[in-house]
Order: structure tokens, then sequence, then C-alpha cells
């Protein structure tokens, strides 16, 4: 029996659980022991982390020593990449699928060739990292020399990763000799072949051995011999080994009579699954985790994430632009419950809008309005604000259920974010008229026929009222822009589930070296609603 | 090697001929970069942008050919393309036009050479690496 630990420090709480890891079973699998949420100390991150850590070791009399360690973090800003690319569609678009499926923020992107004004731009964004692609292998040189040429004007000194047309990488490296320039392969060596996966661990050696010394992380690693990953890294990690452990847990499952434990008990801070773990995991089983999407909906960003390989079969669909991966990741920064939450208004005005009105038929609208937006004011200065929701009921948004109106802004708020994160992650068809028939010409990820969506985060995890299905239509989305000659290809019919105990960001961190133990314990926690 | 672009333009889905092109042309030397059918102006732009591509054959069959292509040159000339050699081919002759009219039609928009359907396209690969020298010179030819 083996002790681990997994930490997350987030920007606002640091989390931690410690488990066993029980070998002698039919499936080997995981037990939850205890469980701490502390407030992540910003200008000193390892303390959290070691008040956890220790207050483990002290509760279970365990030495430090004998305990695996994992943790991840997405304190201090995360790590925060700048993309640059030729063509907007083409390199630029890779370049940022790669640095996100890497964890990262992408606090800006260039295309083209960078101007005086853009390297301003980076000198005050001072990112960790310039991600530098352009041009295909043997192809456009010309821009990527006059961008290195600009980017020797930087006044800071990023780490840069080119990824890039390869034949030139010596003279990228020459002229940007007072950095420390890493060479991946290129993102685009053709113009259809897509190839992130270099570049993207090219990104994860950087933030190991150097960035997360400037947040104050290598007195962790120091101490632990252990280097975290960036929170949404080992999240992808988790849903890309998400269909192969479910696969495998099947297999054992069903010639074996299914008598596992569920491994969650009665922990504080934890809602115990002793009694329904099983039972759910069983249920789960026959939904599809082979495709599925994950929203992670936080107080300043929403994480969208889809492992599903889209397969055109129809004639009359025409696949334009880059292939789409299979696992993928996007971020939306004006996307949040608390801190972004200005942004959302503006995002999706004439939604909230829409949706207030209707839920407050009795009310004016104008002063319905205010209040809401009174209510986003208070709660973008003080984004640990959580609603009191004792009480209300939001299955039913009727007067009758709802005492405290600040259960609705949050329900609003938080369909805004979900349905426009996945209306930009999701693919699009365009009708086209062709001289005898109309064509659908699609770009982007077709997600249609993806059932299973989990919802995660503070606000998904811990309001068990929220139903996607009941809050959102994509369905509706969908036909209106179809109207205007364009259909989002989102998810058609809808199983939600939700992470209670908000448990995958914390067991994503174990999902690299434990893959099938890490898929038990988050089926069997994950609530269809 | 030099790289080239290849597709056929606007909405147009007629595929078997775009095969053989890509085929005679990687045969003949070229790095093909096929865009396929129903591709737009702009994907012909952007490919050839990242791939640093010497030429754009564009190729349109179902007779619509001309509005297609209007502007092309344009716009390759407004994102840097400024020297790349563009040729068209495929059904561009509409009803009862005849060809001479329809070639300067195009080359009026800018196209450097103008094929009709029946071309020997074993010629068109030598013209084409002539017109490649002859604009961007040996340098760049290895
Ligand atoms: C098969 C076919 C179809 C199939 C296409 C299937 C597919 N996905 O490929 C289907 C049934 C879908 C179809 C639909 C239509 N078709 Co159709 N189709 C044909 C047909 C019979 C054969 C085309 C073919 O494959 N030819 C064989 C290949 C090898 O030859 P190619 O395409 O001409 O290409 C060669 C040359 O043109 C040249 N070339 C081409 N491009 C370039 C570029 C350069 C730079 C160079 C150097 C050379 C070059 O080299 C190529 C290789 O040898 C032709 C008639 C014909 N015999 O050509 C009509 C034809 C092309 N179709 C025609 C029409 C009108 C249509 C439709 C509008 C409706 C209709 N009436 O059928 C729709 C349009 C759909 C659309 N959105 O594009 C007309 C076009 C008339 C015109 N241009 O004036 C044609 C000519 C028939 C006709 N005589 O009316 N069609």
């Amino acid at each position: 029996m083996k002790h681990i630990v997994s930490i997350d420090i987030g920007s606002t709480f640091t989390k931690g659980t410690l488990l066993i890891h029980k070998e002698n079973e039919v499936l080997p699998g995981f037990k939850i022991l205890s469980y701490r949420k502390v407030p992540t100390t910003t200008d000193h991150l390892a303390k959290g982390f070691f008040d956890i850590l220790q207050s483990f070791c002290k509760e279970f009399n365990i030495n430090q020593e004998d305990i695996e360690i994992y943790y991840s973090s997405s304190a201090k800003g995360g790590l925060n990449i700048v993309a640059i690319g030729i063509v907007p569609d083409l390199t630029l678009k890779i370049a940022r699928i790669t640095a996100l499926s890497a964890g990262a923020k992408i606090s800006a992107s260039f295309s083209y060739k960078l101007s005086r004004k853009a390297i301003d731009s980076i000198n005050t964004i001072n990112p960790d990292i310039i991600l530098f692609t352009g041009g295909t292998d043997g192809g456009n040189e010309e821009i990527n020399i006059h961008n290195a040429r600009m980017l020797e004007k930087l006044t800071i000194r990023p780490v840069v990763i080119y990824a890039g047309n390869e034949v030139i990488s010596d003279k990228i490296q020459e002229i940007l000799k007072d950095f420390r320039v890493i060479i991946a392969q290129n993102v685009l060596p053709e113009i259809d072949v897509m190839n992130p996966e270099d570049a993207r661990s090219k990104i994860r050696e950087i933030f190991l051995d150097t960035i997360i010394h400037g947040k104050g992380l290598d007195e962790i690693s120091n101490r632990i011999g252990f280097m975290p990953d960036p929170t949404p890294f080992s999240v992808f990690e988790f849903v890309k080994s998400l269909p192969d452990s479910v696969e495998q847990i099947k297999k054992v499952i069903a010639d074996v009579d299914l008598n596992l434990d569920p491994g969650i008990e009665s922990i504080t801070g934890i809602r115990s699954i002793k009694e329904y773990g099983l039972k759910n995991l069983k249920d789960n089983l026959s939904y599809d985790f082979k495709n599925f999407c994950l929203i992670d909906l936080g107080g300043a960003t929403t994480d969208f994430y889809s492992n599903h390989k889209d397969t055109i079969s129809d004639n009359n669909v025409i696949y334009k632009g880059l292939p789409e991966p299979i696992v993928k990741r996007t971020v939306e920064g004006d996307l949040g419950m608390r801190i972004s939450s200005q942004a959302v208004v503006s995002t999706a005005r004439e939604y909230i809008e829409k949706e207030l009105f209707s839920c407050f038929k009795d009310e004016k609208e104008d002063s319905i309005l205010d209040e809401f937006l009174a209510y986003i004011d208070k709660i973008s200065k003080n984004p640990g604000y959580i609603v009191d929701f004792s009480g209300n009921n939001l299955k039913n948004e009727s007067k009758e259920n709802i005492y405290n109106k600040e259960v609705i802004f949050d329900r609003i708020l938080a369909s805004a974010c979900i349905l426009n994160a996945a209306i930009r992650h999701a693919g699009k068809y365009r009708k086209v008229y062709t001289s005898d028939k109309q064509m659908l010409v699609q770009t982007g990820k077709n997600l249609k026929k993806v059932r299973t969506i989990i919802g995660s985060g503070g606000y998904l995890s811990f309001m068990k009222d929220f139903t996607l299905t009941n809050f959102i239509d994509f369905g509706n989305v969908s036909n209106k822009n179809f109207e205007i000659d364009e259909i989002s290809l989102l998810p058609e019919k809808i199983d939600y589930f939700r992470d209670d105990n908000y448990l995958i960001p914390i067991i994503a961190n174990l999902s690299e070296k434990y893959p099938v133990e890490s898929a038990l314990l988050v089926l069997s926690n994950l609530i269809r609603v | 090697m030099h790289t080239i672009v290849l597709g056929v333009i606007g909405s147009d889905c007629h595929a078997v001929g775009n095969k053989i092109l890509e085929k005679v042309f990687s045969d003949a030397g070229f790095k093909v970069v096929n865009l396929g059918v129903m591709v737009s102006q702009d994907e012909f732009i952007n490919a050839a942008i990242e791939t640093n591509a010497k030429a754009i054959l564009v190729s349109s069959l179902y007779g619509q050919g001309e509005l297609d292509c209007e502007g092309l040159r344009e716009k390759c000339i407004e994102r840097g393309l400024d020297k790349i050699i563009l040729y068209v081919g495929g059904n561009l002759v509409v009803g009862k036009q005849d060809f001479d009219y329809v070639e300067k039609k195009f080359k009026d928009m800018g196209f450097d050479r103008v094929f009709k359907p029946d071309v020997d396209l074993i010629e068109v690969t030598k013209l084409l690496k002539d017109d490649i020298e002859q604009r961007f010179g040996n340098k760049d030819s290895k």
C-alpha cells in the first residue's frame, strides 16, 4: 500500500488530497484518505503546499519521504505565452493550439510581419515564452527572418521556442543569439500536416526548468525533487487518456463480478461516494467516454476540452482548413464566473438580457437589469464570493423556489460562459450553393455526435441543481445561426455529468502515471444529472 | 525543388482532373501542395505564403471560372505574393466563345498562362519550369 499526495496550486486555492494506491484488486485503484483546501499564498506558493502536505503526514502519521507526490500549478498567471505565426488560419492557428494544449495562457498572438507596435506590446506583456512559428519546411523564410530581426529589438529576454520552417532554424538562432532559443519541430511541416507534439513537450520542458523558478515553485521542487505541471496540461493528459482507461476498465469488469471499492468515504470537505460510487461507476460505464467534452468553468476563464475523432462521411460535406486535433483544448479569457464576469456581460449581453427577462417576467426589465449589473460589479471585485443557496431550488426557476436572485444571476452567467465557450470550440457548417445543389463546407471540429459532457470547476461541481440540458439549448443556437447560412456543430443529444467534489484537476495530476486508477475514481465520482 | 499550389476554384467539385494534375506535376519533380476541390482564393494564397510556392495552378471545370478567378492577382499582390506565377486551365470556354477571347480575358486578369482542357500536361510542366527560372532566377531552383 503506497501513499500518494496530489496537490493543485490554483490562483485562489491550493487543494490537496492524500490517497492510497491499492495493487491487489481486480483492478488497481485509489482510495482517498483525506482532502484539504487552503487559500493560495501568492507571495509564497510553497506555504500552502507544505501546510497541506504536513497536515496529511501528521493526521496519518506518515513520513514525507514515503509519499509519492504529484502537483500542478496555475498560480501567478500560469504559463504565459505569446504566439507568432504567418497566416492566421495556418501556422498561427496551430501555434495557438499547441500552446493551449501545453496548458498555457495566450496573452497575444501575431500574424505576418511583426510591427514596431507589436514589439512594444510584447515588451509590455512580458511573456514567459514566445512560440515562434511560420512557414512549412522549405517554405516561407522571409517573414520569419523579418520577425526574428524584430524580436531581437525586444528589451525583455523570454525563452523563444522556434517551431517554424526548419530550413532557416540556424539563421533564426543566429539572429536571436542573445536569447535562449529552443528549436522544436515545425508545427506545420506540410500544408495539411499538423505537428504540435514536439513543440508542446518543449514548452513543458521550459516550464519545468525555467519558469517555475520565477514563480517561486522551485522552493517546492527543490525540497521534494519533483516538478509541477501547469494545471491545464495535466487535465489535457487526463482527457487524452480517459478513453483507453475506460476501455480497460470495461474489459476487466465484463468478466469479473464488480466488487470494487469506490474510493471515497466520508472525508471532511468531500462528499462521500461510498454508497453510490459503485452504482455510479456501473451506470457511467454504459455511457460514451470515448468521445466527450469537459468544461472547466472557473472564475477567470472557461476551459473547454474535447476528445473526439471527427470523420466526414456525408458526400455533401467538404472539409476546409487544417485537420482538427482529436484532443483539443480552448480557453476563453473573457468567460468566467467572477474575475471575468464583466467581460461575459459585454460578450453575451443579448443572451443574458433574454434569459434575465424571461426568468423575471414580473419585474421591470430596466430594474432587473440594473440589479444584475450591480451584482456583476460586486462579484468581479470579490472573486471569492459564494452565493447563499440554502432554501433555493434551481431545478424550477419559479418565484416560489428561488428566494435569492443571485442564484439565478449566477446560473445565467454560467450558461452564457458555457454556451459561448462551446460555440468557439466547435466547428461550423456553411451553406454553399453550387450550380446543381447545396453543399456544406465544414470548418473546425464537428461535435454533433458527441453526447458526453462533463462539467467541472467550483460552480459546476458544487451547484447540484445545474443541469446543462435544462438551461442550455445547443440545438436552438445551431438553428438560429443556420438562418444566416451557418450552423454551429454543437452536440445534439447530451448526457451531462457533474464532477462532484471538483476532483478532476487534482486527480488529473495522477493520470499520466496511473491512468486506469484515475479514471476509476473520476468515473465513480461523476454524477449524471 | 519548386513548390506549387494546386486546386479547383470556387464551388466547383470536379475532382478527377485535379488528381491527374497532382500526379503529373509530382512526377515532373515539383513539390505539389494540392488543396483539392472547392478552394477559395484565400486558401490558395494562404497555402502559397506558408509554403513559399512559386506558382498557383487554378482549375475551373464547371463554367464559372471567370467569376471565381476575378481579383486573385490583386489579392496576391496585396498579400505580398507579387511575383507568383498564376496558371489557369480546365473548361474555361463557356457556350460559343472562342478560346483566344477567353485567354485574353484571363490574361487581363493577371494570369500568366491559360490552358484548354486537352492541353499536353507534360508540355505544361516544362513551360512552368522555364517560367519559374525566368522569374525567380536560378538561385532559387535548388
Ligand atoms: C464527372 C462530371 C461531373 C461529376 C463530378 C464528380 C467529381 N466529384 O469529380 C458531377 C456529376 C458531380 C458533376 C457535376 C456538375 N457538372 Co460536371 N461533369 C463531369 C464530366 C462528365 C467529367 C469531368 C471529368 O472528371 N473529366 C476528366 C478529367 C480528367 O478532365 P478535366 O476535369 O477536364 O481535367 C483535365 C483538363 O481540364 C486539364 N485541366 C484542368 N484544370 C487545369 C488547370 C491547369 C493549370 C492546366 C494546365 C490544365 C488543367 O487537365 C485535367 C487533367 O487532364 C464533365 C464532362 C467532361 N467530359 O469533361 C462534366 C462537366 C465538367 N460538368 C459540367 C457541369 C455543368 C456540371 C454541373 C454544373 C451540373 C451539371 N449540369 O451536371 C455540376 C457542377 C457541380 C459542381 N459544384 O462542381 C459541364 C461544365 C460546362 C462548362 N464548363 O461549360 C461539363 C463540361 C459537362 C457538359 N458538357 O456540360 N459533373
